[in-house]
C-alpha cells in the first residue's frame, strides 16, 4: 500500500469499509449460505430509506467485490455455532467480553496481543477447516489470500468488540497516567511555540487545513479495522505532505516530514492518537508494518515519543524509559515465530473422517484438554447424527493400519504420537459396517463438505 | 519481515537511512529510485519511504528505504525507525567533518542495538566537491573496515556510486539472510526466529510477555 495508492481508493473517507460497518446494527442477516444471491429483502426494510439503500448498495458491492464478499461469508461462518469456525469466534468472543470488564483489565499490550495471537489462528483454522464454502480460493487470487482473510477476521472479532475495546483502552490509559501525560505534553508543546520546537523548516497546515486533519484523526479513532485506520493515517500524511510542497516540487525526506508532522500533531491536539498507534501496532500483521504505511505509523510513533519526552530533555540524549520499555517488549513479541500458530491451533481441533458405506464426511472438532477418546466419539456420534453410537468406534491409522484408538487415550497424547494432521476415522465397528447406510437422525449439519 | 527463503521466493529488506541533516542523503536515495537529480523535477512522490525492486542473480529483491530525520533534537528516536532492520546507510558529506563524528555516533548505536545482523554502509557524498574535502578517504575506510562496515564514495548529482552502494548492500543483506535460512534448515531453532529485534541491552533480561504475535502465512 502507497500513500497514492490509498487516497486513490479512498479519496472519500467514507468509502471505508469499517467506518460504514461501524454504524450497521451487528443484526445484518446473514447470507444464505449455499447460493449465490445475498438475502438483501430484510435489508430493505425502510426504517431510514437512505440507510437501507446504502445498504442494499452495500450488500450489492459484497457481491461483486470479492474481498467483500468473502469478508461476508466468512463472517456469516463466524456467527454460525454448528460450525467449528463459528463455535471458535463465538467462544472467544464471549470470553472476551468478560475479560474486557474493567475489574479484569491487566495491560492494553497483553489485551491487544491477545486479540492478534486469536486472529492469527483463527485465520488459520478458517482455511485448515474447509468450512468456506466456495473455498478461498476460487474467490480471491493467491497474493490476496491473507489479506483478505485478515480483513474479514478483523471484522468477526474487532467489529463486535469495538465499544468495549475503546472503553478497556481507555480505562486502561487512565488508570496508568499514559492519557494524562500525553495530554499534558501536547499542552506545553502548544504553548511552547511548536515550529521552533521541532525545528520546522517547511510550510505547515493552515487553521482550516488542521481542522481537516482533526477531522482525519476522528475518523481514525471511528473505524474498529487497524488496516483501515492505517489507510486514514496515511491520508493524514498526504494532506501534510501537499502543503508543506512549495514552488520548486522539492520532495521531502524525513528531516522536513518529521517537524511538520509532530508541529499537526500538538496542533490537532488529540492525545488519544496515541492509543490509535498503539492498537495499529499490535494488531496489524507484521506485513503491513515492514510497508509505507509502516514507516508512517513509525513515525506518528517517533513523533508521539519526542512529543512526550520534551520537559525533559532540552537536547534529548536518550528515549523515555517507558519507550525503551515498549519498545523491547514490542520486539520480544514480533520476535516468536510464526509455527507456534499452528502448533497451539492443532492441540485444539482434531479431523475427523466419518465413513458410512460409501459416504465420508469430514468435520474439524473442536476438543478441550482432557478429552478422552471415548469422549470424543461421544461428540462424534452427535456431530455426524449417528443413531446407534455403540456401534461405531474411532480408529486412527498408524503404519498403514487402520487401529482402534483406545478409549482412555487423552486427545493431547494421541495427536502428539499421531501421524500429525491425519484425521481420525470414525465408523461402524461391526463386521457388517460395509453394507450400513449413512444414518443421520438427529442430524445436527448436513453442510459440512462431503469429501 | 526479514527475508524470503531460497529460491522462487521473494526477499524483502528494510533498510534504514541515517545521516545529518546537509548531506545530501534524500538526493541519494531519489537518484536510486528515480534516477534523478533535478530539483526541479514535480512528482507527488516524497522521499521519506521509498521502494526498490530489484533482480540479483535470478532472485527477487523488495528494498524499502526508511529515512530518518537527522536533526540532533530527534537523534534519540533512532531505534524507533531501525528495528527490524536488515542494513543501515550512513551518509556524511565529505567537505563536512561534523557529518562523519556523526556517523560514528549512529554506528556505534546500530551495533549495540542490532548486533553483526545488521549490514552497514558508510557512505562519503558530494565526491564532487572532491576540492573542498575535509574527511580523508583513508580515516573514512579505515574507520569503516574497523567497525565491520563497507565504505563507499558517492555523487547524487553526478549519480557516481549509487548503484554500486545498494547492489552491493543487498547482496551482503541476502547472504545474512540464507546464512539465517541455513542455520534454521539445520534444526537450530531457538537460533532462528527474529533475531534482528532491536536488542537494548538492560541489566535484567525480560522473557516475553506473550507468545508471538505475527503470523504471514496464508
Amino acid at each position: 500500500m502507497s500513500i497514492s495508492e490509498s487516497s486513490a481508493l479512498f479519496q472519500d473517507s467514507s468509502s471505508l469499509s469499517s467506518l460504514d460497518e461501524a454504524e450497521e446494527g451487528p443484526e445484518r442477516p446473514p447470507l444464505t449460505r449455499g447460493t449465490s444471491n445475498p438475502t438483501v429483502a430484510s435489508l430493505c426494510l425502510p426504517r431510514q430509506s437512505a440507510s437501507a439503500l446504502r445498504k442494499m448498495s452495500a450488500a450489492f458491492v459484497s457481491f461483486f467485490v470479492p474481498g467483500k464478499r468473502v469478508a461476508r461469508l466468512v463472517e456469516d461462518l463466524s456467527r454460525d455455532r454448528r460450525m467449528a469456525f463459528g463455535t471458535l469466534v463465538q467462544d472467544f468472543l464471549r470470553q472476551q467480553r468478560e475479560v474486557l470488564k474493567p475489574q479484569f483489565l491487566t495491560s492494553s499490550v497483553e489485551l491487544l496481543q491477545g486479540m492478534r495471537i486469536f486472529i492469527s489462528q483463527a485465520k488459520v483454522f478458517l482455511l485448515e477447516c474447509g468450512e468456506l464454502e466456495p473455498p478461498i480460493d476460487m474467490l480471491v487470487p493467491e497474493d490476496e489470500k491473507d489479506q483478505t482473510l485478515e480483513k474479514a477476521l478483523f471484522r468477526c472479532v474487532l467489529k463486535p468488540l469495538k465499544r468495549q475495546i475503546d472503553e478497556a483502552l481507555h480505562v486502561l490509559h487512565e488508570r496508568d497516567g499514559c492519557s494524562k501525560r500525553i495530554a499534558e505534553s501536547m499542552q506545553r508543546a502548544r504553548k511552547a511555540s511548536p515550529c521552533d520546537l521541532f525545528g520546522v523548516q517547511v510550510t505547515v497546515p493552515d487553521t482550516q487545513g488542521i481542522d481537516k486533519l482533526r477531522r482525519k484523526m476522528s475518523l481514525v479513532r471511528r473505524a474498529y479495522s487497524p488496516i483501515d485506520k492505517l489507510h486514514l493515517l496515511l491520508q493524514i500524511c498526504k494532506l501534510i505532505y501537499k502543503a508543506m510542497k512549495n514552488n520548486a516540487g522539492q520532495e521531502f525526506g524525513a528531516d522536513d516530514f518529521l517537524p511538520a508532522l509532530s508541529y499537526v500533531i500538538v496542533q490537532c491536539n488529540m492525545p488519544e492518537l496515541s492509543v490509535e498507534v498503539e492498537y495499529m501496532m499490535e494488531l496489524l500483521d507484521t506485513s503491513w508494518l515492514t510497508g509505507e504505511g509502516g514507516y508512517y505509523l513509525t513515525s506518528v510513533y517517533a513523533s508521539l515519543s519526542f512529543i512526550q519526552s520534551l520537559p525533559e530533555a532540552v537536547a534529548p540524549t536518550a528515549l523515555t524509559q517507558e519507550v525503551r520499555e515498549s519498545l523491547k517488549n514490542w520486539s520480544h513479541r514480533r520476535r516468536t515465530d510464526n509455527k507456534s500458530h499452528k502448533d497451539l491451533l492443532q492441540q485444539n481441533f482434531v479431523k475427523v473422517v466419518f465413513q458410512d458405506g460409501e459416504c465420508s464426511l469430514m468435520k474439524t472438532l473442536q476438543w478441550k484438554a482432557g478429552t478422552s477418546a471415548e469422549t470424543l466419539a461421544q461428540l462424534c456420534a452427535v456431530k455426524f447424527g449417528v443413531n446407534q453410537p455403540e456401534e461405531y468406534s474411532l480408529y486412527w491409522r498408524r503404519d498403514g493400519e487402520l487401529e482402534p484408538l483406545p478409549p482412555t487415550a487423552y486427545i493431547q497424547d494421541l495427536q502428539s504420537l499421531g501421524t500429525t494432521s491425519a484425521p481420525f476415522i470414525y465408523q461402524c465397528s461391526g463386521p457388517d459396517m460395509k453394507s450400513r447406510k449413512l444414518t443421520r437422525g438427529g442430524a445436527l449439519d448436513l453442510s459440512a463438505e462431503a469429501s | 519481515m526479514a527475508a524470503g527463503g531460497p529460491g522462487s521466493k521473494t526477499y524483502s529488506f528494510k533498510v534504514v537511512l541515517l545521516g545529518e541533516g546537509c548531506v545530501g542523503k534524500t538526493s541519494l536515495v531519489l537518484r536510486y529510485c528515480e534516477n534523478k537529480f533535478n530539483d526541479k523535477h514535480i512528482t507527488t512522490l516524497q522521499a521519506s519511504f521509498l521502494t526498490k525492486k530489484l533482480n540479483i542473480t535470478g532472485k527477487r529483491v523488495n528494498l524499502a528505504i526508511w529515512d530518518t530525520a537527522g536533526q540532533e533534537r530527534f537523534h534519540a528516536l533512532g531505534p524507533i525507525y531501525y528495528r527490524d532492520s536488515n542494513g543501515a546507510i550512513l551518509v556524511y558529506d565529505i567537505t563536512d567533518e561534523d557529518s562523519f563524528q556523526k556517523v560514528k555516533n549512529w554506528v556505534k548505536e546500530l551495533r549495540k542495538m542490532l548486533g553483526n545482523e545488521i549490514s552497514l554502509c558508510i557512505v562519503g557524498n558530494k565526491i564532487d566537491l572532491e576540492k573542498e574535502r575535509h574527511v580523508s578517504v583513508e580515516e573514512a575506510e579505515g574507520y569503516a573496515d574497523s567497525v565491520g562496515a563497507k565504505h563507499y564514495h558517492t555523487s547524487a548529482k553526478l549519480n557516481k556510486g549509487i548503484e554500486e552502494l545498494f547492489l552491493d548492500l543487498c547482496k551482503r543483506m541476502m547472504e545474512t539472510a540464507q546464512a539465517e535460512e541455513r542455520l534454521r534448515g539445520n534444526g537450530a531453532s531457538t537460533a532462528a526466529p527474529g533475531r534482528r529485534g532491536v536488542q537494548i541491552i538492560d541489566d535484567e533480561p525480560r522473557a516475553a510477555t506473550a507468545a508471538g504475535g505475527c503470523c504471514s502465512s496464508g
